[in-house]
């Protein structure tokens, strides 16, 4: 009775802040509303828009690139690195701390820095003038351009993670490994991927939803420009929603994403179960 | 027995706290959608006196402003009032999100008393009713004072729903000296506009500055004003009225015309998208660059007056197309609003008034400070003595320009909303080959189907 009661204050206000609001989505989404005035039901046609919206379309592909790098980058690099500093004794600390530094770095902060960085008048490419280097300028290289510094804000969380990974790893399984005469792979492979498989498999799913909800860097450097090349899920939502006020769209968008995420973690859950099993009565 | 009582405390402190973000004012929602409600409020309060007499607090918003132009705005626009109505505060805000901010309160039925709006959104807030018919108090108080082009773009309806609160000519800036040096006249014609940019980037200099790496809303400074000389300001006038199409040749030709110059490097070495929002102007302020495309903002208040490192001056947007004037663009920059559910409606438009019938003197020193220029005409013997050149050279600019046949129209002072939003999100799929002419006009002009059937009204000047 106590415990229910002492939670009552968060839930009242993740009620009003975050259940309600969402669940309004639900009805804005079939509305033509401006965000003024009385919403007009206009069933489902803002569904039926947004598969006919290229630019939304732009944007998932954008997203899906954007994923694919934010799974693959900032893991090899955070757990080649952490299998690294796990060996260094002492000096350890103060590398983690340094790889960690980018972390609580504001976005805001970091995205204009690199924007100044990027720029081929004062940035890096004013040094090397024959380089002609302007990524934020080039359809084929803004999107990369900007997930690299997303990338280096990011990846010293996912080297602290790892770190703390593989200091779970019991240490008398690498003696056995070493007794049974396998080398540095075989005991990454055999001996430690088995082990952390768990805290990756958190950070992927946790990543998969994080790479939907980016907006940050992008709107701080290039507001989805060149010619929609990083345009992304989120800041398409954004202009629909808060510079056109096509909330009723925007609604409906957002409701789309959120369910697609949502089924998208129910599947992987389900897999996981389904693969725990295997593995449990594989071993009965 | 503790840990009852910190478990019911908690619980009555959430009740309290809820039911304090309540509305306070019931009959909000129904003065949110009335808009007579105010002024029918405004004839049963019989005097503005006795009102200003009791302790009252106007709420009023802006957007985001350097602290000297917000010191400026308290001292020539609010304390003058406040001091001359005592028990009235005006509390000034200042919020980069104060657009939406407004928004979402107007909706709950709430918001400031006052705020600042762009004259492209006065007739979504009018149709709405979240905002008060001004046309009255503008009959009374501001016509003849104000510029009409000015209240014409502040109606909605036929009717005024928002104080003009500044004037702005966009056109052309140009490096003097660097002009001289290069051996170069004041462009007015195409093959002159050229000419000066292929001399300056053949010198190793920027043609014209200009960046729109984060900020696409910039290209509106180029759209607008290859508009109106490319094809004329009576076609813009045309095409915003329905009579004509983004997929008429004179008008698709002011695209292609743009990519041509685009494509050429003549906007920051073909670097624009690649720069920030503030790097091309200080291009330009670094003497790199013979050109600037922005509005009169720039030498009013983004710049110190007095502190430029270069003589400059500003010129209409020379001709892009043969037969068609060099004009410059001139729109209200910005407006304002007063919230419909407003309790002290006289005493807010007394205070709208009190900024235009301040004596010239007395505006003339505000906009020296920093403020913008207001859209009335001042006595040129009205400066004080110490306004810097820079200033004074800037409204001359502004009067030759917006007084003569050489006025246009700016994309967020004349075109419909939604349109704009879109010519300015796309035309960069357009300059980097994403989307072919054709297919950046027929997006352009389904935009403006949609805009013209929802009922948007072209005001000509």
């Amino acid at each position: 009775m106590i415990g229910t009661a002492l939670t009552i204050p968060a839930f009242l206000t993740h009620l009003l802040m975050v259940s309600i609001p969402s669940v309004t989505m639900f009805y804005y989404a079939l509305t033509d509303w401006n965000g003024l005035g009385r919403p007009n039901y206009v069933g489902l046609s803002n569904f039926v828009r947004m598969f006919n919206d290229v630019d939304f379309g732009m944007a998932i592909t954008n997203n899906l690139k954007w994923m694919a790098w934010f799974l693959i980058v900032p893991l090899v690099l955070g757990l080649g690195l952490a299998l690294l500093f796990t060996k260094m004794g002492k000096m350890q600390m103060v590398y983690r701390a340094l790889c960690f530094l980018p972390y609580v770095v504001s976005s805001v902060v970091a995205g204009e820095v690199f924007s100044s960085f990027y720029s081929p008048f004062v940035g890096i490419s004013s040094l090397f003038k024959s380089l002609e280097f302007a990524p934020l300028g080039n359809t084929q290289l803004a999107l990369f351009a900007v997930a690299f510094v997303d990338n280096w804000h990011w990846w010293g969380f996912v080297l602290v993670l790892m770190i703390s990974a593989l200091h779970q790893v019991d240490t008398e399984l690498y003696d056995a490994a070493a007794i049974d005469g396998t080398n540095t792979f075989q005991k990454f492979f055999y001996v430690t991927l088995p082990q952390i498989k768990n805290s990756i498999l958190s950070y992927l799913v946790f990543n998969i939803v994080a790479c939907w909800k980016t907006f940050d860097y992008v709107w701080i450097m290039t507001q989805g420009g060149p010619a929609g090349s990083t345009e992304l899920v989120a800041t398409w939502i954004y202009k629909k929603t808060f510079i056109s006020y096509d909330v009723g769209y925007g609604c409906a968008l957002s409701l789309t994403v959120c369910m697609t995420i949502l089924l998208i973690y129910v599947i992987q859950a389900a897999v996981r179960r389904i693969l725990k099993h295997r593995y449990i009565r594989k071993l009965g | 027995m503790k840990k009852k009582m910190i478990a019911l405390v908690l619980v009555l402190a959430t009740i309290l706290a809820l039911v304090g973000c309540t509305s306070d004012t019931p009959e909000t929602d129904a003065t949110a959608n009335d808009p007579n409600t105010a002024e029918t409020d405004s004839t049963e309060s019989a005097d503005v006196s006795a009102e200003a007499k009791e302790d009252t607090t106007l709420t009023f918003y802006w957007t985001s402003l350097e602290s000297d132009t917000q010191e400026a705005f308290r001292r020539y626009y609010i304390t003058p009032f406040e001091e001359a109505h005592p028990g009235v505060h005006i509390d000034f805000v200042c919020s980069s999100d104060m657009e939406s901010n407004v928004r979402v309160q107007l909706a709950a039925g709430a918001g400031p008393d006052i705020f600042r709006c762009d004259c492209y959104m006065i007739p979504d807030y009018a149709k709405s009713g979240y905002i008060l018919d001004l046309e009255e108090c503008s009959a009374a108080n501001w016509e003849g004072l104000v510029y009409d082009w000015a209240l014409d773009a502040c109606r909605a309806d036929g009717h005024v729903y928002a104080l003009p609160h500044a004037v702005e000519v966009t056109g052309l800036y140009y490096n003097e000296d660097l002009l001289t040096a290069l051996g170069l006249e004041v462009p007015t014609t195409l093959e002159e506009f050229e000419n000066c940019c292929q001399t300056a980037i053949n010198n190793d200099y920027i043609a014209v500055a200009y960046s729109c790496g984060n900020k696409t809303n910039n290209y509106q400074w180029l759209i607008g004003n290859y508009l109106n000389t490319y094809c004329g300001t009576d076609a813009v006038a045309d095409l915003f009225s329905g009579k004509t199409t983004f997929t008429d040749p004179q008008i698709s030709g002011v695209f292609a015309k743009l990519k041509e110059h685009w494509d050429a490097g003549f906007y920051s070495n073909g670097m624009s998208e690649a720069i920030n929002g503030s790097e091309g102007r200080s291009q330009f302020l670094n003497g790199e660059a013979l050109f600037d495309p922005e509005g009169t903002w720039l030498s009013i208040s983004t710049v110190t007056p007095g502190t430029w490192g270069f003589n400059w001056g500003f010129t209409t947007w020379p001709s892009m197309n043969d037969g068609v004037a060099s004009v410059g663009g001139m729109a209200v920059g910005q407006a304002i609003c007063v919230n419909a559910a407003t309790e002290h409606a006289d005493l807010v438009q007394e205070f709208l008034t009190s900024i235009y019938t301040a004596s010239d003197e007395w505006i003339a020193e505000g906009i020296s400070t920093g403020l913008d220029l207001l859209c009335r005409e001042i006595n040129e013997n009205a400066w004080p003595a110490d306004v810097e050149d820079d200033t004074v050279r800037t409204v001359n600019y502004v009067a030759a320009i917006s007084g003569g046949e050489t006025v246009g129209y700016t994309c967020w002072g004349s075109y419909p909303g939604d349109t704009n939003t879109w010519l300015y999100d796309n035309i960069s799929k357009y300059l980097n080959d994403v989307y072919d002419l054709d297919t950046y006009m027929a997006g352009a002009q389904e935009q403006l189907d949609a805009d013209l059937e929802s009922g948007f009204v072209f005001a000509e000047y």
